[in-house]
This record gives structure tokens, sequence and C-alpha cells, in this order.
């Protein structure tokens, strides 16, 4: 009987320390988990404006990679294209600094100045080059009234182009 | 486990009344096994007497018995306070007081205390002295058996008749009178309350030879007289039972000698002989009783001890499986929570390295820094982006076209990403909402302004902001 007793005294002692270590573990688990639930929340809704970011980043990229894929990675000389399209027109051309951009590429600048051409001659002359791979792209235009009908004119163009490394 | 059996063993005199009761589900099934002197017919005692033997030492069973009256002391005691904890630790002190022997050469019980409507706590009190408990044991271990439980005659009966013969009214006096072979059993409450009990040393056997009747019916009046009123007007609820309560006889005999004091009514419950048997075994085996024992302490059945023993261990089990389960819930829940927050730590790192390019190493910062190589980003690749941006050369053209058609010199026109600047010379002032409008259908903001002009053209100034920049595809 003695060992009964003392059997049901060990098994009181075990459900005790069980009980208060699982109403401490209940109260830390109440504790850290509402802490952990509000980091969750958090992170919730830094992925979802990172998933934004990445999305507007993957659109920014997928520009280079297109041309990456696509072109030769040189531009086509302006003074052949401008030649070839502006035959026997009064065009100066001048190739500015490159600019620097993404690693192993760069921005080719040519500004050409131009006087008694009409505009359907600028146009088609602009859409010519604007169709090359990589395409020349017009930054800046500006056109004043020549002496006669033609007009003259200042263009800047730029083209990116593979960098030679 | 809980037991569905128990034997019931009652003594009157020198007849032992054994039963066994059976619960099954909420019924009990009595069934009387021997009913006779011990020594009446010894082999039928015998095979009795190990029948209960075996049982018991199974433990599929409980054996229980009833301290007769005239051994035992039932005390109504009230307590002048409406503490329930502070009467109980005054109703020994009342118990001593009351009755004729020290407390101490005692064992004794209360019965569940009850509040009264003037504030007091009531109890009955239950005691019987050491000697004549072990008197009591001594006859049972000369029949080799010994009872689980000992409760107390008078309350098993009242509480049995109770239950067979429901209170109509709850201050209605009560008055049970259990006829035994060899001694009376008289009780007297109000409502369902226990108030008296008293025994008469004659039973039937010896009523129903025609002696001693006027004695015991004097006797039975007298205890009556202390206790309730002998108005034949107030309302008395008249219960017989025992064995001498199914001799109609007897019981006619009983009733018109009590009747010169009292009118008794002839009342007698279904199978009378058994109640105390019954009584005994639905105290003990029915869900919602609780019995009453004086069998404690040191004179406890080992059997009872080791069910009690059992019910702890499983309580200590069902505690620490209780215990058990909330740690591992608690780790369980937290385990899954910081798995949670690592797979979307991962997802922030993975979107991370594939906007910058570079791992995360300022966890929490995450959007600022990709927001910043973002705009880095947007930076450099302008170029890259503006390649597939509308050409200028449409609403270059555009504007140019609708100036030569409405006969508009153009002294200065210069266009960038962003902005359309135009000096010049138009025929009519009016025509300057043309213009706007072809500027305005290319997704251009447009201020157009009066200048001075001479006097057939009026000088404007067109300039024209982007509205909003086409997005990427």
């Amino acid at each position: 009987m003695k060992s009964v007793v003392k059997s049901e005294r060990v098994c009181w002692i075990i459900a005790s320390i069980l009980m208060l270590a699982g109403t401490t573990m209940l109260l830390r688990t109440v504790l850290v988990s509402r802490t952990l639930i509000d980091g969750l929340y958090k992170k919730h809704d830094r992925i979802h404006h990172l998933a934004l970011m990445r999305y507007e980043a993957d659109g920014l990229r997928s520009a280079v990679l297109t041309l990456e894929r696509d072109t030769s990675a040189r531009p086509t000389d302006i003074r052949e294209l401008t030649r070839t399209y502006l035959e026997n027109a009064d065009v100066t051309s001048t190739l500015l600094e490159p600019e620097a951009t993404i690693y192993g590429w760069q921005v080719q600048r040519v500004e050409l100045t131009f006087e008694q051409l009409t505009w359907e001659e600028v146009s088609l002359f602009l859409r010519k080059v604007e169709e090359q791979r990589p395409p020349w792209r017009v930054k800046q235009m500006s056109l004043t009234p020549g002496n006669s009908e033609g007009l003259s004119g200042k263009l800047l163009l730029h083209a990116v182009q593979k960098s030679e490394i | 486990m809980k037991k569905k059996k128990c034997y019931a063993v009652v003594r009157d005199g020198e007849y032992v009344t054994v039963s066994l009761s059976t619960r099954s589900g909420k019924k009990l099934r009595h069934e009387i096994i021997y009913d006779d002197r011990a020594d009446a017919n010894l082999d039928a005692w015998k095979e009795c007497v190990c029948i209960v033997q075996a049982e018991l030492q199974s433990g599929s069973a409980w054996l229980a018995s009833a301290l007769p009256v005239h051994l035992g002391i039932v005390r109504k005691l009230s307590a002048p306070f409406p503490s329930e904890s502070k009467a109980l630790k005054v109703f020994p002190s009342l118990l001593d007081i009351d009755i004729p022997f020290p407390l101490e050469q005692c064992d004794y019980a209360f019965l569940q205390p009850q509040h009264t409507p003037s504030g007091h706590v009531e109890t009955t009190a239950l005691a019987v002295r050491h000697e004549e408990l072990d008197a009591f044991l001594d006859e049972f271990e000369k029949l080799n058996v010994r009872p689980s439980y000992v409760d107390h005659e008078g309350l098993v009966l009242w509480t049995q008749c109770l239950l067979e013969q429901p209170v109509s009214a709850a201050g209605d006096t009560r008055i049970v009178v259990w006829l035994g072979r060899t001694r009376t059993i008289i009780m007297v409450g109000e409502g369902r309350g226990l108030e008296a009990v008293h025994s008469i040393r004659s039973g039937a056997d010896e009523l129903a030879s025609g002696h001693g009747i006027t004695g015991w019916a004097r006797r039975l009046q007298r205890f009556l007289k202390t206790r309730i009123s002998a108005d034949k007007n107030t309302e008395k609820c008249w219960i017989w039972a025992g064995p001498g309560a199914s001799q109609a006889d007897l019981l006619d005999a009983v009733v018109d000698a009590v009747a010169a004091e009292f009118s008794p009514e002839k009342h007698v419950l279904p199978e009378p002989e058994g109640i105390l048997s019954r009584g005994l075994a639905s105290r003990i085996l029915a869900p919602a009783r609780d019995p009453f024992n004086f069998l404690s302490g040191d004179r406890e059945d080992p059997g009872m001890k080791i069910a009690r023993n059992r019910r702890n261990m499983f309580t200590a089990v069902y505690f620490s499986v209780c215990g058990l389960l909330l740690v591992v819930l608690s780790m369980g829940f937290e385990f899954f929570l910081k798995k949670q927050d690592r797979e979307y730590q991962a997802v922030i790192d993975r979107q991370y390295l594939d906007i910058v390019g570079a791992p995360n190493l300022q966890r929490g910062q995450e959007v600022l820094l990709a927001g910043r190589a973002l705009e880095t980003i947007q930076l450099q690749n302008k170029p890259f982006i503006e390649v597939f941006d509308p050409s200028l050369c449409k609403p270059a053209g555009a504007f140019l076209r609708a100036a030569y058609q409405q006969d508009v010199h153009i002294k200065k026109f210069s266009i960038d990403g962003e902005h359309i600047e135009v000096e010049g010379l138009m025929p009519d002032w009016e025509l300057s909402g043309v213009l706007q409008s072809v500027v305005e259908a290319e997704g251009y903001e447009v201020e157009i302004t009066k200048g001075e002009g001479n006097q057939s053209r009026t000088s404007f100034m067109l300039k024209a902001t982007l509205a909003q920049k086409v997005p990427l595809p």
C-alpha cells in the first residue's frame, strides 16, 4: 500500500510539473506569438511592396535584355545615314562625348545641324534613323524657318551601344 | 473502473439478509440471495459467503452494510452564522456538547450543510463510539467478509423512502416506521430533512405473537410526542416498511395500537422487506448519489483505498497529459509561426536579391533599400527605356502640319522628351484653340499666350509639358 501511495505522489509531482510547464509555455507562447504575428503581418506587407518593385525592376531590365538579344549592339554610323537619306543637304554632324550608363553599355551622342530642309525631309530622315537597330533617338529638336522655304535646325540624337572593354 | 455490483448485508438480530444489486445504465436490479438465520441453512449460507468473498476478491463488487440505529447517534446541529466554513469548524464542538460521551471516543461525520431562511447553517451529525463500530465489524469478521461501506440505517431508510415515495409538500411531516423481525426503527422528518431517529427493540416476530404490542405502541407514541404534535388535523405522512410491513394482519394490529394517539395511514412501500438493501445499494451504485461511510482512516477498506488511489492516479495522469499537451501545442504553435516567419523572410530575401542584385544584409530595411536601388536602376536604364518611348517626330509632325494648314508662321520650334516650345505668328487668335487641341491630343498639357504681333498677324507663345509618360508595355 505504501508503494501505491508513493507512486500516486510521484504521479502528482509529475502532473504538477507538466501542468506548470504547460501553463508557462502557454503564457510564453501567447506573449511571443503576438510579436511573431505582428512581424508576419509586416513581412507580408513588405513582400507585397517588394513584389511590385520587382515587377518594375524586371520591366526596366527587360528593355536592356531586348537590346542585348536583338541588336548588333553598335548603332549605324550617323554620317553614313546622313549621306544616304539627306544626300545633298547641308548637314553638319558633331559627335559628342559618350555618356556612361549600366555596365557594358554607353550612350552615343551626336548633334546634327542642318539648313534649308523641308519638314518632310527631316521627318523621313528621323524615321529612318529610328528604325535602325539599335536605334538613334531624337532627344532634342529645335527648328527655325530658313531664308527661303526650308527649315534650319539642330538635332540631338542618342543611341545606346556596347562599350568596348 | 466503476463497480456495477453491490452486496448489501442487513442484520436483524440473528437474521441475515444478503442481496445483490446490479446497475445497468441508470437502472438498478435487486435480488435477495440469502434471507434467514446464518445457522439455519449452513450449506446455503456457506455458498452465499463464498460467492460474496469471490466477488470481493476479484474487485468487481462492493459490500455494504448499515450500522443499526441503536448503535449510532443522529443529531441535528445548527450554527448561528451564515458562513459554511465557520459552521464546519464549530460543529464538532456542538456535537461534543450534545452527545453523552466524549467526541474523541467517536467516529463522526456531518452531512452536507444547508442554509436556513434565518441565515443559520444546519447539518445532520452522525456519530458512533469506536468500540461499538469495532464490535459491529467483528460480527462481519465472524462471517469472513469485510464491508467496504458502513452507512447509517436511519439515513439509508430515509433517503430510500424519499426516492420511492417523494414528498408532496416541502413542509409536510413524514413518519417512517421500519418493522424489522427483531426491532423497529422510527424516523421523523419535515419535507426532505431527517429530524430524529429512534429504535425499539421489539420487532415483527414478537408483535405477531401478540405479546408486547401495547408496550411497543407506548414507546413509539412517547417518541413521536417528543418530536411532533399529536394534533390529528396536522398533515402527516406515514410510511410503513420492513419485513413486518408485508404482514397485513400485523400491520393492522400495530396501526390500531398507535391509533389511540395518532391516526396513521397504512401506506406501505412496494416490496417493503427489501428497502434497507435497496437503499444501501442505491446510495453506492446510483451515479448521482454520495454514500456516507463510517469506515474511514485506519478502518477504510483496502479495496476502497486502491479504488481511490486509482482514481487519483487517473486524475494525475489526466493532468499530466493535459500539461504535456499544452507544452506540445504551445511549442508547435511557436514553431509554426517561426517557420512561417522564416519562409516569409526567404521570400523577402529572394525578392530583394532579384531587385538589388546583392544579398539582404539589413533585415527590416528591405523596402527602403530596394526603393533606392530601383531609383538607380530607373536612372541607369533610362536610355534603354527611351528606346521604346514614342518618337518625338510624331507630336512635332502633328503640330507642324496643323500650323502649315492654318497658315501659321513658326519663328522657333523646339521639342525634347517632355517639353514643346513654339513661338510664331497666326492670322487669327481663334486658331490658338486649333493648335492647342492638336498638341493636347499628343498627351501634352498646353499653355498658349498671346503676344503683340502686327496688324495682320497675332504673335503667340506655346508651352507644352508632357502630361504623363506612356508606361512600359
